[in-house]
């Protein structure tokens, strides 16, 4: 499989996708790039590339013939060798060294020369996600929302803060499904309108009931459901929400200077959930026709749906995992508008003060109170 | 936080301070013989007061002899005199007192604090028998001397043992609010303050735990409902009536606070001559 390193059209250093910017940057020559610049760029090298492919591919039919034939020559030389954990290896473009990546991993860093490498074959054919959200939030923005959201906890450890985590934090592109519907749906509910009024010492209650009938079609947007198995599905499901309005139709070189993965979950395993999921959001829509009364009760519903898109997406997170007393506690943090989702450790010191002022204050309320009113 | 704890404490206890503090107001050891009737004699007096003053040097009570005009009766003395002693010597302040309303031609006997406990119903009935033929016999000063006799005599006798005490009306709550609410509803306070307060630690632990869980989806953002049907077609209707169930009237207010006219606690009895 190829692997892709997208570097600098003026001096082949290697090029990051730049989120304060959201323009691709060379770090060595400062030169900024826009998303087009680059995807016209790298599609006319890759033409020229592709000849002398070909005949490197004969070339490397003709070694494997020869491999075969010594049946403990398998070795580092192949573009891809799958390991026992199913892990998998790549040669960097830059250095030359070994890339070992997941199933999964479509863009990476070389642990060697830490020069960012896009595994393309990942993400091309039926994998290519329709979508991307690129990064808004740069390293550094996404250190101080996490910094702001330590600030306002009081309970935390007052050693949990601390600049070494930082330095694993890392820029991540999970894969999503987002579905759109669009549902004819009819459905007959109970209405009930309650109003009472006191004629001296009677109080009367009047209740009317209505059958309520509605029809329409029903637009529900941007369901979303993971595409990844091996991560946390609360991570990846709490970190949303995302603003789709910023999304961009995908390209490769968005995930340069950011690790990325692939979907390992397709449509029809999550389909029915997602269904019940809609049904469930179908239901409450035509509820919610019914204003003015007190309670509403369906009686019956259906629906038919008459469009449905499944959009695969990219988006981006920036994921820190650390250790704390023993315990490993993964962060992160919605790399397009700053929300942080990840258990946080309490200082029981701390609880056990406030547990304490919080009884001692409440005590002497309750001692008030009786003072007062009994 | 330690500081916050400390400070908070010291409020507590200072709080605690305050409220008691009046129970500390009223001295012990004082006389008083006031006749706003006109029974006695200023010889008879001198007499009593100086009777009142032993009394009082032996037994470091307050001794009272209060004469009047109110127009209280046997049924109603009782409160008068024990707000009367309550307002000038305090809730438990120690001591003996009778008081003679001579309009409502009733006697009362009072007894306060420690002092409670040295006169019996046996003992009260005793003082009151005396004290009331004396009265009805016009004998003012006699009827105050046999008070001052008895009291005297019982102080000296001591607090009797296995007799009844059902003259007295304990009154824990006037004597010391805050006491009676400690006693009565301390461990209730106690145990719903650190309940509430594990409740609020466990809710902040658990918010630590699934930090930014909530709010994923926005249904509302994400939707869009265009109907082309729309029936709301009434059914049924039906009225039901509940009657109001309003507080029983109130009989002039403060109904447990009459029966001892909010003085605390007492001993004592009272008659009519």
């Amino acid at each position: 499989m190829a692997t892709v390193n997208y570097t600098c059209p003026n001096c082949a250093a290697p090029l990051k996708f730049n989120p304060d910017k959201q323009m691709f940057s060379c770090e060595y020559c400062m030169s900024d790039f826009t998303e087009k610049y680059i995807q016209d760029f790298f599609a006319k090298k890759e033409q020229k590339e592709n000849s002398a492919e070909k005949q490197e591919k004969k070339e490397q039919e003709k070694a494997k013939e020869n491999a075969a034939k010594q049946a403990q020559s398998k070795d580092n030389t192949q573009a891809e060798n799958k390991t026992e954990e199913d892990a998998v290896i790549y040669n960097c473009p830059s250095c030359g060294a070994q890339v070992v990546t997941t199933a999964s991993t479509a863009a990476t860093t070389c642990f060697y020369c830490q020069n960012p490498v896009v595994l393309g074959g990942r993400l091309s054919g039926e994998f290519k996600p329709d979508r991307v959200i690129p990064f808004k939030l740069s390293k550094q923005k996404a250190i101080d929302k996490f910094l702001e959201m330590c600030k306002k906890k009081w309970f935390l450890p007052k050693d949990f803060v601390s600049e070494k985590h930082f330095d694993k934090l890392t820029g991540v592109y999970f894969p999503y499904w987002y579905v759109d519907e669009q549902r004819n749906a009819q459905m007959i509910a109970k209405g009930e309108k309650v109003r009472s009024w006191v004629v001296g010492d009677d109080r009367y209650t009047e209740t009317k009931v209505y059958e309520l009938r509605r029809t329409g079609d029903l637009i529900v947007k941007n369901v979303f459901e993971r595409a990844l198995k091996s991560q946390d599905r609360d991570m990846l499901q709490c970190v949303h929400p995302y603003d789709l309005g910023e999304a961009h139709p995908f390209a490769m070189s968005y995930l340069s200077g950011f690790q990325a993965e692939k979907r390992d979950i397709e449509k029809k395993e999550i389909a029915q959930a997602v269904q019940t999921r809609i049904n469930g959001y179908c239901q409450q829509l035509m509820k919610d026709t019914a204003s003015g009364y007190s309670a509403v009760q369906i009686q019956s519903y259906n629906d038919k749906i008459d469009l449905e898109k499944w959009n695969y997406t990219l988006l981006p997170v920036w994921v820190v995992t650390y250790k704390y007393k023993g315990k490993i506690l993964p962060f992160a943090i919605n790399g397009q508008t700053g929300k942080t989702y990840g258990e946080l450790p309490t200082s029981i010191g701390k609880l056990i003060a406030c547990g304490a002022i919080i009884a001692v204050v409440l005590m002497a309320l309750g001692l008030l109170g009786g003072l007062l009113f009994l | 936080m330690m500081n916050v704890t400390k400070r908070l404490s010291a409020m507590f206890a200072a709080m605690i301070m305050v409220f008691c503090t009046p129970l500390l107001v009223f001295a012990a050891g004082q006389t008083e013989l006031r006749d706003d009737a006109g029974l006695f004699t200023s010889e008879e007096e001198t007499q009593l007061q100086s009777e009142l003053d032993t009394f009082v040097q032996k037994t470091g009570w307050v001794a009272v002899i209060y004469t009047n005009n109110e127009g209280k009766t046997e049924d109603n003395i009782k409160p008068f005199a024990n707000r009367y002693y309550a307002d000038k010597y305090g809730k438990t302040t120690a001591g003996v007192m009778l008081t003679i309303d001579m309009e409502g031609r009733a006697i009362d006997f009072r007894t306060k604090g420690d002092a409670m406990y040295y006169f019996s119903d046996d003992r009260v009935n005793t003082l009151l028998d005396d004290v009331q033929y004396e009265m009805k016999e016009a004998d003012y000063f006699n009827a105050a001397e046999k008070f001052l006799y008895y009291v005297d005599r019982y102080y000296d006798e001591g607090i009797p043992e296995g007799e009844s005490n059902e003259n007295i009306d304990l009154q824990e709550k006037e004597d010391n609010k805050l006491l009676y609410v400690v006693t009565h509803y301390g461990i209730f306070i106690a145990i719903g303050s650190i309940i509430v307060a594990v409740i609020i630690v466990v809710v902040v632990k658990s918010r630590y735990k699934y930090n930014g869980k909530a709010g994923t989806y926005d249904l509302k953002k994400n939707s869009k409902t265009m109907l082309t049907d729309k029936q709301d077609i009434f059914l049924t209707k039906h009225v039901s009536v509940t009657r109001i169930q309003r507080d029983s009237d109130s009989s002039g207010g403060g109904s447990s606070s009459s029966s001892s006219g909010g003085g605390g606690s007492s001993g004592g009895g009272s008659r009519s001559f």
